[in-house]
């Protein structure tokens, strides 16, 4: 059976093709939303993929962490059918370093002020411990029996002793008690108020290891108080009686608070791993996730917008344009349902050109601009504390799906409307609408002045726009739209980016090593280390220093002439001099004579008590409650010419100094000074004079790099061939850098999808304009049949674009200032500075620019000089 | 046979002080097969008076009869179906779709309606209207009295109970007026067609059968002419 021809699809096919201009503008606009789309759906997917990878890599990927159970009571957790990974670390014994190699509870390292030396635990872990609970090993490797231990990197540099790799230690341990129960506790003895500890101590025999390697405590545990001054060894089997820290993983990360509920009292007991749950989308309060969603949403809305906008000028005009062939249909006898067929079909063949064009698109601009933005990720991963955004392009079928859908839906929304005007098309209107021109009839009357200002052309102009003031809001919308988003996008880039600019404008090149020493303080293994690091290819300069904290000077009496130099000094109780806390840092000869010379000091005193060093007041970089900085402050206001040192370490008590201010160094930018402590810069040949070569201190090597990161890889293959660990080794580069990237992701994101919308919107300028030109095409050429010249003509219709152009350029400002101040009651941020007037001001010329030759090429292609013919020729 | 009845026509625009009757109370009846010319100065009413016959339009009160039923008792819908299988309509200015084909056109009411077209028709009507020639070209191609017997085509080709006709020789020089009205007439004849026609032209208004002369919205005479 021969199927019947569907005459209103036929009719829409061809309309379609038979309105080149309008379809290619109208496909062009859903190809490109479609694009977008597709765009944002993969940015979506990798900044979800992101968050996964920054849970994984930072919080390691267990959910639940229960304190001090015992085995028995582990094993009995196990059976819970919701775990989909357990591992645990279980209680070896304890060691406060009686007598080991490390003693105990005595040093403070002063610039982690907190970090007191705590009790040693030691512990010994499930096979999957490391993985479960991201346990990066630095240098070596995970032990693989129970003679074999690793450490954390804290008990390798604290300051007084040493491990190194393959290096026997020996301990003596211990279980704790605390009244009469025994406990499991992984910091230092435990204390009442008053510093009473409150814990008994039981020797359980002594413990041999060999260490294999070092870890890095993961981050996430740092501020958890887990496994710092660790000892782990492994276990495959969990020992009866010993207390066991427990770390599970669920198959639904969900359960996670009735998993808790199911085994234990108290909530007190367990610790979830918060941010890990909520990347995962899983917690109660997780809003990461909802957040991206909010960002794509809105930035899909925007488009969706966009190209609704689009769409529906394409469908409205076209539908105006055709009101007589929908009339006749339907006086034919086409009902509302086909001639709602008939929009349905000519939005169906745009779909089912453009979605797929849209999609194939978007899927191979996602992927080119990820992998163009690939090096920037990596850069910019350091910013936020992880070691790379890993920004990955993955198709998904949902993703796709996802984006035709939207397509689909945005097209049937934007032709919503139209259909609808369409569908209620009286069958009289084919009869009763016999020329464009005869409507907007209102008579708009001009005043004379304003007539004679503008004379007859101006003043027609003027009075066709008051008429035709209705259609003309699709392009006024349009332009509007186009300048608020180039613009409102400039000042939320400029206002973004700035926050980063001080970090941009650090140096990208230098590298630091920087390690405490311990008791064996600077060794000569060390200085050669320092020069063979020097040597690798590209490093241009080095400097090495080496900083001893907890020096005083005395300050006469009254010489403080601030409260904030006051509140620096320790006053003396017999009221003579007071005390002021400073720092000396000994410098390498060669970058001591650089910064004497710089300074038109003697780089070579005498070799006598009192002899010339140079005393600075250190600088430190200030920064506010948001992290921006501030700029760098002096610790001390100024200094007396001379005064009296007070060594604390080596063998001398004190000697007198004279001073000289140094002006011409830049160390505030390669040395981070947290404290308001004064440094005094002395020359690394002192160090023996002073004998203070064995004082414990902090060594640091700083190199100027002129390719950091490769410099940095053959660096580490020297500090590992001597057994020096690589983690101290620092790309102080990497913040300027990751900030640059930052910025530079910040603006290509922005920048790329506001100068797409913009592009749509000047699609849709296009579209109205070429629309309402065509609109009145045969109001145009009666106007030439009756004597007006084209020039004239040409002259009236720009001058109605430059009207409609103005209209829209004081929207945009009232619009503008309207959403700054929203802003800035809303949120307290005053954006007005961040407006740009040049670029304001091209961006308008630009809009201008387009309008006004839009209006004369869609004028000079729509005119004929066969006036019948153009009066004859019908648009549909 | 009466096919088409019309009780109290009454066709008004604009409100209040601005009221304008365009039909006042206009009644009259249409026996099948007759061939009616209505005639009457510009802005009389004649065309609203055909588009409430046809169904095009809805009138402000009274009723249109088509074979015992009121057509405006029927919803849109019903309507649109009962303009494309029982009404023929030509307009002045032939109304044809420029992107589809003279068939396309003239079977059009046909295919809106889901039916298989009917092929002898189709190619007698084609022969009848000289367009056998000119089955697959676009309208733009053809000539003004072309144009106007391919919207003869249309009208005819679902054998509707009733052929109204506004001005359609209005467009068209003398030879080509006559050639359509010609047709009309023939359709008439051939297929007892009724037909209602208007026109300017008395000569085309003298080949009916009936003339109704229409004046400020009222009928102002009606008068069979011929048997």
């Amino acid at each position: 059976m021969s199927r019947t021809p569907n005459i209103v699809s036929r009719y829409a096919k061809r309309t379609v093709f038979a309105n080149k201009g309008r379809s290619i503008l109208t496909l062009i606009g859903i190809i490109i939303a479609t694009m977008m789309f597709c765009i944002v759906a993969s940015a979506h997917q990798c900044a979800v993929d992101v968050l996964q990878s920054f849970a994984d890599d930072d919080y390691g990927k267990w959910h639940v962490q229960a304190y001090s159970m015992t085995s028995m009571d582990y094993q009995r957790i196990l059976k819970d059918d919701r775990i989909s990974s357990p591992a645990y670390i279980q209680e070896v014994g304890y060691n406060p370093g009686f007598n080991s190699r490390n003693g105990a509870g005595s040093v403070t390292i002063p610039y982690y002020s907190s970090s007191y030396k705590y009790m040693y635990f030691v512990g010994a872990m499930s096979p999957n411990f490391a993985e479960l609970c991201d346990l990066p090993v630095v240098l070596g490797r995970l032990p693989e029996n129970s003679s074999e231990a690793i450490i954390s990197l804290e008990m390798y540099s604290d300051g007084r002793e040493q491990f190194t790799l393959g290096s026997t230690i020996r301990l003596d341990m211990y279980a704790r008690y605390s009244e009469g129960k025994k406990t499991m506790n992984l910091q230092g003895l435990s204390r009442d108020k008053d510093g009473t500890i409150n814990e008994e101590l039981f020797a359980i025999g002594s413990k041999e290891y060999t260490i294999v390697g070092y870890f890095a405590v993961p981050e996430y545990a740092k501020w958890k108080e887990f496994a710092t001054n660790t000892v782990l060894t492994t276990s495959d089997d969990l020992m009866g009686g010993a207390a066991v820290n427990a770390f599970f993983q669920l198959s639904d990360p969900a359960d996670y608070i009735e998993f808790t509920k199911d085994h234990f009292e108290h909530e007190d007991d367990c610790l979830y791993n918060k941010d890990y749950i909520r990347m995962e989308n899983s917690a109660d309060d997780s809003r990461v996730h909802l957040i991206i969603g909010i960002v794509s949403g809105a930035t899909i809305s925007m488009i969706a917008l966009l190209a609704i906008m689009l769409i529906y000028n394409s469908f409205s005009s076209s539908s105006a344009e055709r009101l007589r062939a929908i009339g006749l249909l339907k006086s034919v006898g086409a009902t509302r349902r086909q001639v709602r067929e008939l929009m349905f079909t000519e939005a169906f063949l745009y779909s089912i050109i453009g979605i797929p064009i849209g999609i194939l698109l978007g899927q191979g601009s996602s992927y080119l601009l990820l992998h163009a933005l690939s090096d920037l990720g990596s850069d910019a991963g350091n910013y936020f504390i992880v070691k790379s955004i890993d920004l990955t392009f993955r198709v998904g079928y949902q993703n796709t799906i996802g984006t035709a859908l939207m397509s689909l839906l945005t097209i049937f929304v934007a032709i919503f409307l139209p259909v609808l005007q369409v569908s209620r098309v009286l069958p009289i209107e084919a009869v009763r609408v016999k020329d464009n021109y005869g409507r907007g009839r209102e008579r708009k009357r001009t005043h004379a002045i304003t007539a004679r200002l503008l004379g007859f052309t101006g003043a027609l102009s003027l009075k066709n726009y008051q008429r035709y003031r209705k259609r003309y809001l699709a392009t006024v919308i349009s332009i509007m739209a186009s300048c608020f988003m180039i613009l409102f996008a400039n000042m939320l880039v400029t206002s973004v980016t700035r926050n980063f600019q001080a970090e941009e404008e650090g140096s990208d090149n230098v590298i630091s090593y920087m390690n405490y020493t311990g008791d064996k303080g600077l060794t000569n293994e060390d200085e050669a280390i320092f020069y063979e690091l020097q040597g690798v290819d590209t490093v241009t300069s080095g400097r090495l220093e080496y900083e001893i904290f907890e020096q005083w000077v005395e300050i006469p009496k009254g010489y403080a002439s601030s409260e904030t130099d006051r509140a620096l000094l320790q006053p003396k109780s017999d009221g003579t001099n007071d005390f002021l806390e400073v720092n000396m840092v000994f410098i390498d000869d060669a970058s001591w004579r650089d910064i004497c010379n710089r300074n038109g000091i003697d780089p070579d005193p005498s070799l006598s008590y009192g002899s010339q060093v140079c005393l600075i007041n250190g600088s430190y970089l200030y920064y506010d409650e948001e992290g921006t900085n501030l700029g760098e402050k002096n610790a001390f206001s100024s200094l007396p010419e001379s005064m009296v040192l007070h060594i604390r370490y080596g063998e001398l008590d004190s000697l007198s100094v004279p001073l000289v201010p140094i002006q011409d160094i830049d160390l505030s930018k390669e040395t981070l000074i947290r404290d308001s402590v004064p440094v005094i810069y002395v020359p690394l040949s002192r160090l023996d004079y002073y004998r203070l070569k064995d004082t414990p201190g902090l060594e640091v090597f700083q190199y100027m790099a002129e390719k950091p990161v490769s410099a940095i890889g053959t660096m580490k293959e020297i500090l590992q061939n001597n057994l020096y660990l690589t983690d101290h080794l620092v790309d102080m580069g990497i913040n300027s850098r990751a900030a640059r990237a930052v910025n530079s992701l910040v603006r290509i994101i922005m920048y790329g999808y506001v100068a797409m919308l913009s592009f749509m919107c000047f699609l849709n300028v296009v579209m109205t304009v070429i629309s309402n030109i065509v609109f009145r095409r045969k109001e145009y050429i009666l106007l030439t049949a009756v004597g007006m010249s084209r020039k004239t003509l040409f002259r009236m219709v720009i001058f109605e674009s430059i009207i409609y152009f103005f209209e829209s350029i004081a929207t945009l400002l009232l619009i503008l200032y309207a959403s700054l101040g929203i802003i800035a009651v809303s949120t307290g941020r005053n954006l007005t500075g961040y407006i740009n007037l040049p670029y304001f001001a091209i961006v308008i010329l630009v809009h201008l620019l387009v309008v006004t030759s839009t209006t004369a090429i869609g004028l000079s292609t729509t005119m004929t000089d066969d006036v019948v013919e153009g009066i004859r020729k019908e648009y549909y | 046979m009466e096919i088409l009845r019309a009780e109290h026509l009454t066709k008004t625009y604009g409100k209040d002080e601005n009221v304008v009757a365009a039909l006042d109370d206009v009644s009259l009846s249409i026996e099948k097969g007759e061939f009616v010319a209505i005639i009457g100065a510009s802005g009389s009413g004649k065309s609203t008076l055909l588009h409430m016959l046809g169904g095009v339009d809805r009138p402000t009160s009274g009723t249109v009869l088509v074979d015992g039923k009121d057509i405006f008792k029927q919803n849109d819908e019903q309507l649109s179906i009962f303009r494309r299988r029982e009404i023929g309509l030509v307009y002045q200015f032939f109304n044809l779709i420029p992107v589809l084909t003279v068939v396309e056109n003239i079977t059009m009411p046909v295919l809106l309606d889901h039916r298989k077209v009917n092929q002898e028709r189709l190619d007698e009507l084609l022969g009848l209207l000289g367009l056998s020639e000119k089955r697959d070209v676009f309208p733009n191609q053809l000539s003004g009295g072309q144009q106007q017997r391919v919207a003869i085509g249309r009208a005819l080709i679902n054998a509707p109970t009733i052929l109204l006709a506004d001005e359609p020789t209005g467009n068209l020089d003398s030879k080509n007026s006559q050639e359509v009205v010609e047709l009309l007439r023939y359709s008439n004849q051939k297929y007892n067609q009724t037909t209602v026609l208007i026109t300017h032209d008395e000569n085309v208004a003298l080949q009916a059968k009936r003339i109704i002369t229409i004046r400020d919205g009222r009928i102002e005479h009606d008068e069979v002419i011929r048997k």
